[in-house]
């Protein structure tokens, strides 16, 4: 799992921080309200 | 290069903070001015500038005549990231029904100019002579997107970083000046949300610049343009590998050797923008009933932020210098094909659109 992390692209690591920090200010959102 | 690679992780943020506080500034200057603006007949109505596009011409006013000291530059190579996040974010406003609805019509309208740019771009270069790696990064930059498709094709076609800067240089101004001029022309023609938001999506080619210009116009026509960037997104590996496979093929016409293995599976597999699977799996969250009102509102404001760091930090690393680097008359060249494109998409939601 951590090979397979570490083999990704610079542009592929950045698409999956943005779709994790995506989604955890959806649920953020869910949690304040 | 050696020690940017021993930095920790920890370094990397210490070293971020000063241009993150930089942009933060920026951003809620914008976010305070803006509305403060918009009480002055000239702003109101002539020359609209809400926060977002505030945001952006702010960034750039700041670097590019006070200047940017080098210890805050670490800190402001986050304007992808928070713009692509805010579009994961922007996912909430939208229910599969709404997105199908716009996004069927939007990818055809986009198949359409998206190809037919960058097919005329080249042409265009074949014509007035201009090497084939510049003419294809201005293909790339002006079809689908000013930063990210010139990167993307870049390699294929061998380009210099000189051809990228000034592709994306070229780009992003052509995008700048439509922030100015596209809101106006919206209002005198009374366009709808509806038109405005694919007029934009389609004549801009710069995320920020095409989200920005939309909400900057209103939320109806910024969440039109929305899909549109989306949309425009999707086909970029397509996009860079025709314009490779046209690229080789005039290399190799003109008798340079100028081939470059292509590997088709390769460019669209790599290429492919995997980000919109989040906005796509938020759009799902939201048509199974997660979210309630006051949720979604609040993710709004989440995705405003994203948005308005992400366009700050553009604002602070565009340098209007670039243009100067490759001459006049590729400048009028990406600019002619930039203009009669979004001339001609403005014709086309005028008469397809409601």
């Amino acid at each position: 799992m951590l090979n397979w992390f570490k083999n990704l692209s610079k542009s592929r690591k950045q698409d999956l921080a943005v779709i994790i920090m995506g989604m955890l200010l959806v649920f953020l959102a869910k949690l304040l309200k | 290069m050696g020690d940017l690679e021993k930095k920790t992780l920890l370094q990397e943020i210490i070293d971020s903070i000063p241009g993150a506080i930089l942009v933060i500034l920026v951003a809620v200057a914008a976010f305070f001015i803006a509305p403060f603006l918009q009480k002055y007949p000239l702003f109101k109505t002539y020359l609209e500038l809400k926060d977002f596009i505030l945001a952006i011409l702010m960034g750039i006013l700041i670097k590019n005549t006070v200047g940017i000291s080098k210890i805050f530059e670490p800190g402001l190579r986050f304007s992808t990231i928070l713009t692509k996040t805010g579009i994961v974010v922007m996912g909430a406003k939208y229910s599969m029904m709404g997105l199908v609805k716009v996004g069927g019509p939007a990818l055809f309208y986009i198949a359409v100019f998206l190809f037919g740019t960058a097919i005329i771009m080249m042409w265009v270069g074949e014509r007035f002579k201009v090497p084939t790696p510049l003419a294809a990064c201005l293909a790339s930059g002006l079809s689908v997107c000013g930063v990210s498709a010139t990167i993307a094709i870049a390699p294929a076609v061998r380009a210099r970083n000189r051809d990228m800067a000034y592709s994306i240089a070229v780009v992003l101004m052509f995008g700048l000046l439509a922030l100015l001029v596209f809101p106006p022309i919206g209002r005198i023609l009374h366009l709808s949300d509806t038109q405005y938001g694919a007029f934009c999506g389609v004549g801009i080619v710069n995320s920020a610049q095409v989200l920005a210009a939309g909400f900057g116009y209103s939320e109806g026509a910024g969440l039109v343009a929305g899909i549109y960037n989306i949309g425009r997104v999707i086909f970029l590996p397509f996009v860079v590998l025709m314009l490779a496979i046209m690229a080789a093929n005039r290399e190799a016409k003109e008798g340079r050797e100028g081939n470059v293995e292509i590997n088709k599976w390769k460019i669209i597999k790599d290429k492919f923008p995997i980000f919109v699977l989040g906005f796509l799996a938020v759009v799902a969250l939201n048509t199974m009933g997660f979210l309630s009102k006051p949720e979604i509102k609040l993710a709004k404001t989440f995705m405003n932020w994203c948005f308005l760091l992400g366009f700050a930090s553009i604002g602070l690393t565009t340098r209007l210098a670039d243009l100067k680097a490759a001459g006049l008359s590729g400048f009028f060249m990406g600019f002619l094909v930039a203009g009669a494109k979004a001339a001609i998409a403005l014709i086309v939601v005028l008469s397809f659109l409601d």
